[in-house]
């Protein structure tokens, strides 16, 4: 480390040191990682409930048509009718009320 | 005294993330302000710089020092603020030493004189001087060459010696 009191630039350096001007920057960061934080727990609950629906979709196609041929179709219809379905629900839900499983 | 938090926040407790944000926030902010130059911008970029690690937070491995991780974070979302910003006008020497003569005292003219250096350069200064970081640790926080950050400092000691003694 060669910034001895003796190199004029290591002086003019910590004369120039000002305070952070903002008091309160710990709590105005905090409040944005809490927003991010809530946000990414949504994200998490949506890809559960998406994956959940979409693996009950497929269970339901195949018990509905059976072994038959076409029946992988009509189960990939079914999961991907249940995760849209599951998408409207979950949207409308969040513009209707604060559900508490919305809200952190 | 960083990593025991680093546990907790990854265990679930979010409000842990405080004692780092308190710990590192004036080191964060004055790299900052060296490249984007104003307060406002600062803010803005440290807040970016503390959330971007937050999200990152279970990538940081342990293999470099929390606080140049961290460092490294801060200085890419002051560089990602000053992207958004118009490019600065060129100051002219006769502008610089007009806006020098009307200082008030010695720290206002070495402000000044930071302000108007280039972003890499002052935020070597910050880093080696005021932080104390050797040339290495310079290299891990700005991903810069060695040999790079060894001209960028020589520079910025140029400068700074040219304008502050003329």
């Amino acid at each position: 480390m060669n910034t001895s009191e003796h190199d004029p630039i290591a002086r003019w350096m910590k004369a120039s040191q000002a305070p952070i001007p903002i008091t309160d920057m710990d709590a105005l960061v905090m409040a944005e990682v809490r927003a991010v934080a809530r946000m990414k727990a949504r994200q998490r609950r949506y890809l559960v409930f998406a994956w959940t629906s979409f693996a009950v979709g497929l269970v339901t196609g195949v018990w509905l048509s059976g072994p038959q041929y076409g029946g992988l179709a009509t189960s990939v219809a079914v999961s991907v009718a249940l995760v849209f379905a599951f998408d409207a629900v979950w949207r409308q839900s969040r513009e209707w009320f604060s559900h508490p499983l919305l809200v952190d | 005294m960083t990593h025991p938090w680093i546990k907790e926040i990854l265990s679930g407790d979010h409000e842990a993330f405080r004692h780092i944000v308190r710990a590192h926030q004036d080191r964060v902010w004055a790299i900052a302000l060296s490249v984007v130059k104003y307060p406002d911008l600062a803010q803005d970029a440290v807040q970016n710089a503390f959330v971007n690690a937050f999200l990152k937070l279970r990538t940081y491995s342990g293999s470099v020092p929390f606080e140049a991780w961290l460092y490294r974070i801060a200085v890419n979302a002051a560089l990602q603020e000053l992207r958004k910003q118009p490019p600065l006008a060129e100051v002219s020497a006769e502008e610089l030493e007009a806006e020098l003569e009307e200082a008030h005292d010695e720290s206002e003219r070495i402000r000044i004189v930071l302000a108007k250096l280039k972003p890499n350069e002052a935020l070597a200064l910050q880093l080696h001087y005021l932080d104390g970081f050797s040339i290495q640790e310079i290299t891990l926080i700005t991903g810069w060459s060695e040999s790079n950050a060894k001209v960028i400092l020589h520079r910025a000691r140029e400068s700074m010696r040219k304008t502050m003694l003329p």
